[in-house]
């Protein structure tokens, strides 16, 4: 079951995603219903930031902008994700998407960016997720290594011996080459 | 008996199976893509955290439903043929959304579901609205543990994980849905659960604030030094202090 949801995660390429798919409109207008009396205002508000909405994901990280009077941009770098959120109303469900939040560790509750709109969520939370800090071995002790402790351990103790060793033999020849000068210059 | 039993099962799967169908809720656990040989276990809060649900809820319909049979009797006293016109409209409103209320809390035990890896976890909850929350251990900045007397008495406690940055209460929905937290119910061992999440932030030497660690990494700079290394390092710096003084003795 890992192996399908990897060679997803290999399909999916996220530098494709530049905008959101179509349906997200059609969230939208459900949502703005939701308002009532106020639709008119909010779906000229979404259908604004709909249009305008913009993902870049490069190789270090992703940005989003949207807006038409009131232009916003958000950039963060992969590494600085804290936690990925993602989130399904019924309606989004139904739809086939999803909200992506990603959380960096910016004192607000809110998430810092919110990904909508994009159908292959699963496989973007995957390629986030193996961008995050911690989720791959590099961050970490390698595998190989982890698992002898003892190992490294000695070969430090080993060296730090070694090191003390050398730096008496410096201390040492240096000792004797202060006192041979000292001789000459006494004699 | 068994066949009430067998009779809730079959209605607890039908809305189950409505459930999948048409709202589409997953049943199964979610997926958290691990690495070849990584151990990736999937876990539902124990079995105490459902008794301790269902003790809350057979609480709060007591109560409820002592209140709405009081107000039955008083109007009863006041104007009986109105009270009695009004008995099956009544019975219906003590009983109906009690039952929804349990079914519920089922949905939620099952619906709740924390996958974790040896580096990773994924915590879902949520029926109408589905939160999934990914936190790799190596961003967590502490771990709670908090139990209160009566999840002491149903043997489990509730373990928050929470990452930099501000915001999260640490309760309700609204935190696993904003803030920089993962809330596990109901663990029963929440000692080995948390030991294995801070071992794992403690081989992290970097601050969990997304910055690069340092690309040599020993274990053996993580794993803590003996009293044999720190004899070592002790001479070490005896003989780099001597060096010193030798080389410049206006020092």
């Amino acid at each position: 079951m890992h192996e399908g949801s990897h060679s997803q995660a290999q399909r999916f390429d996220p530098r494709q995603v530049t905008r959101p798919a179509d349906v997200l409109l059609r969230y939208y207008g459900f949502i703005a219903l939701c308002s009532l009396i106020a639709f008119p205002i909010t779906m000229l508000v979404l259908y604004c930031k709909f249009v305008t909405l913009r993902y870049r994901f490069d190789d270090d990280g992703v940005s989003m902008s949207w807006g038409v009077l009131f232009r916003r941009e958000i950039n963060l770098t992969y590494r600085r994700i804290q936690d990925i959120h993602v989130t399904r109303g019924i309606l989004q469900r139904w739809m086939g998407l999803a909200t992506v939040s990603i959380q960096t560790a910016s004192g607000s509750a809110t998430p810092e960016m919110q990904i909508e709109g994009v159908l292959e969520y699963e496989a973007l939370r995957d390629f986030l997720y193996a961008k995050m800090r911690g989720s791959r071995e590099e961050s970490a002790p390698p595998a190989g290594a982890a698992g002898d402790l003892d190992g490294p351990g000695d070969e430090a103790l080993e060296l730090l011996g070694q090191i003390a060793s050398d730096l008496r033999a410096v201390n040492d020849a240096l000792a004797r080459g202060r006192a041979g000068a000292d001789g000459e210059r006494g004699a | 008996m068994s066949v009430a039993r067998a009779a809730s099962q079959w209605v607890y799967e039908g809305v189950w199976g409505v459930l999948t169908g048409l709202f589409r809720v997953p049943r199964e656990a979610p997926q958290l893509p691990g690495l070849s040989g990584e151990k990736v276990v999937a876990l539902r809060p124990c079995d105490g955290w459902l008794s301790y649900r269902k003790t809350l809820f057979w609480l709060a319909c007591l109560i409820v439903d002592i209140a709405l049979g009081v107000a039955w009797l008083l109007l009863l006293a006041a104007q009986p043929p109105l009270a009695l016109v009004l008995l099956a409209p009544w019975l219906i409103v003590m009983i109906v959304p009690d039952i929804f209320a349990y079914i519920a809390v089922y949905l939620r035990y099952d619906s709740t579901w924390y996958v974790l890896s040896d580096r990773s976890m994924r915590i879902r909850r949520g029926v109408w609205i589905i939160y999934e929350t990914t936190i790799t251990y190596e961003n967590i900045q502490n771990v709670r543990v908090t139990q209160g007397p009566l999840q002491r008495l149903f043997g489990f406690s509730d373990l928050v994980v929470e990452t930099a940055g501000g915001g999260g209460s640490g309760k309700g929905e609204g935190a696993s849905l904003g803030g920089h937290v993962g809330i596990l119910e109901g663990v029963a061992d929440p000692a080995a659960l948390r030991d294995q999440i801070l071992d794992r932030a403690r081989l992290s030497r970097s601050t969990g604030l997304g910055d690069d660690a340092p690309r040599r990494d020993f274990p053996a700079q993580a794993s803590g030094w003996t009293s044999a290394h720190v004899r070592a390092l002790r001479t070490v710096a005896h003989e780099a202090a001597r060096l010193r003084a030798t080389i410049c003795p206006a020092d």
